[in-house]
């Protein structure tokens, strides 16, 4: 690499540089036995989300991924579409979930207003969302392009319920 | 297998660079394996601080085989895996590895620069025609939809194999405008059987399309000459309108990035790679993943000049019918999101290196043998887009410039779009940019406040401090008079 020399010698005091955000900062979730919100991130959007099971879990990160650019629930009867994930680590479950509902939006035009799935008892995830055409919301921020694995979790148990963050691009 | 630990909030020690007044470093500690260079600012400095950019420049300076020091750019901020506005190298015949993350989903994500034969002055009150006409023409926000209809499969195959030169065929380009494509347009070696059935399907219906976020179409005016030498070369003069460009690969690109992580991150184990951060997944460039990788982004880059090379017939189109001239000839067309191989001189000798530019655009000095002859005596054009209602800069790559020969690649966001939304309300940020000149045609209003100015850092201190760090320098500066937002 080709550096530029400067003569004049740097007279500063040196910075502790210790981001202010803490990396994997310790989150505290509502009460409530399931939910989802938004967390600021710098250039793209971060979805935290928990539920009783990890469907319902998926559930709520879908939700608030849809809640992230747009109002609305259309106009027209919405249509289902099979949303599934099979059998795999919930992290990948979810991943999966959220890229199925990205790609739809993109190839079909259309927005999901809602979600109805359940786990299967050999651990996969299965259900429907519903959908209308795009032009039937208001469309109220960035769309999601993509999800990415930066500091992606999905954790839990039936016993204590489940939460995921997971950082999407838009 | 080695050990590649996240650092550890508090282990990364920042302190200013004796090689220069706006570098800053941060020496290797746990297991970077090379320190972390940041050009930046006093003024810019503090900002760099409040998000985990620092944290993430040191997690790069992890990656197998990278070479002289993970870089940021003064537009730095906090990314995924890789920090936006960071540039890596690696040796690619000892083992320098291939990162997806290090592109970025957006492959070829970048900007151009349309000249007009037209004053500020003569467009007049003809701007707002113009901007109802670009407002109905450019395609925009969720779902499919593009300017260029594509016939089938196969032609959006040619799109990928041929980039620009496809829209050539189409009658969406000149050879003007080819040559004044990075790679002439074309990005060699980019092979569509590595681009997945689903990439395809997203990819089909948006070829001529904005997307949404930060990518916007403006119509600008020339406001001030630096350079006046290079910005006659580069055809440009004070009150000139032209036309900037930002956007890239749209779904396509960002699909074919999920399916290249998701198999180097399977692969890794297989290389003995461990990564501190899974959005940092990689393979070595001479590896059956690193090559495949390396083509199917080559072909999301192609996508992009295309899909930048259909939006500006359509805006040829709008000048056209608005105003009665489609004379708009291309300064230049460059990524911002992409990796490179490329020869550089380290430690004394030439070596084939990987070089990863995230928010971050390459800036060949004068004379270099990939400039078109017209550009070659003067350097890259560097197209800097700013935040919407500020500046933005045409800069050029010098000798010998820095960082692989790279420079910034915008303004750089500094907040969050939540803390934005709680600052700006989009419907009175409308009215106060159209107060001042500029004609906003945006889809929604929360979408404009969550990219006001107030969110980005200051263009204006970014590229003097490009400048004074010697990665490129200001030939002029353009200020927007309309804008229309994704």
């Amino acid at each position: 690499m080709a550096e530029a020399q400067d003569s004049s010698r740097v007279e500063r005091a040196p910075v502790i540089a210790a981001p202010e955000v803490a990396p994997q900062e310790a989150v505290t979730y509502p009460a409530s036995p399931a939910g989802h919100r938004l967390v600021p991130h710098t250039a793209d959007c971060i979805v935290e989300a928990w539920g009783p099971g990890r469907a319902a879990c998926v559930s709520e990160a879908l939700s608030a991924l849809v809640e992230s650019f747009a109002s609305g629930t259309g106009s027209s009867e919405p249509r289902p579409m099979p949303l599934d994930a099979v059998p795999a680590g919930p992290a990948d479950q979810l991943v999966s979930l959220l890229e199925d509902l990205i790609y739809v939006m993109d190839v079909f035009s259309v927005v999901p207003v809602g979600f109805r799935l359940v786990d299967t008892e050999d651990g996969g995830i299965t259900g429907e969302m519903d959908v209308v055409p795009v032009d039937e919301v208001e469309e109220v921020g960035p769309v999601p392009k993509a999800v990415s694995y930066h500091e992606l979790s999905m954790t839990g148990t039936s016993q204590r319920g489940w939460r995921c963050r997971v950082l999407v691009d838009v | 297998m080695s050990e590649r630990t996240p650092l550890a909030v508090g282990q990364i020690r920042l302190r200013p660079d004796e090689r220069g007044h706006d570098r800053w470093r941060i020496d290797p500690v746990g297991s970077m394996t090379v320190p972390g260079i940041v050009y930046s600012s006093d003024a810019l400095i503090s900002q760099v601080r409040e998000d985990q950019a620092l944290r993430q420049v040191a997690n790069v300076a992890m990656l197998p085989g990278i070479v002289e020091a993970s870089v940021a750019m003064p537009d730095v901020h906090w990314g995924y895996g890789f920090p936006i506005g960071g540039v890596a190298a690696t040796d690619v015949e000892d083992g320098g590895v291939v990162s997806p993350g290090g592109v970025g989903f957006d492959i070829s994500c970048g900007v151009r620069l349309l000249v007009s034969g037209l004053g500020a002055e003569e467009l007049g009150p003809r701007l707002v025609r113009l901007m109802d006409v670009l407002d109905r023409k450019i395609p925009r926000g969720l779902g499919a939809g593009g300017v260029w209809h594509l016939r089938d499969e196969h032609q959006l195959l040619s799109v990928l194999a041929e980039g620009a030169l496809a829209a050539l065929g189409a009658g969406l380009a000149s050879e003007a405008d080819l040559a004044h494509c990075e790679d002439g347009g074309v990005l060699q070696d980019a092979d569509p059987s590595q681009v997945s059935e689903r990439a395809l399907a997203r990819g089909f219906g948006q070829v001529g399309s904005l997307g949404s976020g930060n990518h916007f179409l403006e119509v600008q005016v020339v406001e001030e000459i630096y350079d006046p030498g290079i910005a006659k070369a580069f055809g440009l003069s004070r009150s000139q309108v032209c036309v900037m460009i930002h956007c890239g690969s749209r779904g396509l690109g960002h699909q074919i990035c999920s399916d290249h992580v998701r198999t180097m991150l399977a692969s890794m184990p297989r290389y003995g790679i461990v990564v501190p951060d899974a959005q940092l997944a990689c393979a070595p460039v001479r590896s059956e993943e690193g090559r495949s990788y390396l083509r199917a982004m080559a072909a999301a880059a192609n996508y992009g000049r295309a899909n930048r090379q259909a939006l500006s017939s359509a805006v040829r189109d709008a000048f056209r019918e608005a105003l009665g001239t489609a004379e708009l000839s291309l300064l230049y067309d460059v990524s911002h999101n992409l990796a490179k191989l490329e020869e550089h001189d380290v430690e004394g000798g030439r070596r084939l290196l990987c070089v990863h530019r995230k928010g971050a655009t390459r800036a060949l000095p004068p004379g270099h043998s990939d400039l078109p002859d017209d550009l070659r005596p003067h350097g890259q054009p560097v197209l800097v887009p700013g935040s919407m209602g500020t500046a933005s800069y045409v800069l050029v790559g010098v000798e010998p410039g820095g960082a692989f020969s790279s420079a910034c690649h915008g303004a750089g966001r500094r907040l969050s779009r939540h803390a934005a939304l709680r600052q700006v309300r989009g419907r009175e940020l409308r009215r106060e940019l159209e107060a001042s000149g500029v004609a906003v045609r945006a889809r929604s209003d929360r979408g404009l406040a969550e990219e006001a100015p107030l969110a980005y850092k200051d263009v204006d201190e970014v590229v003097a401090t490009c400048e004074r760090a010697g990665l490129a320098r200001r030939v002029a500066r353009l200020r927007p008079l309309g804008v229309v937002k994704g």
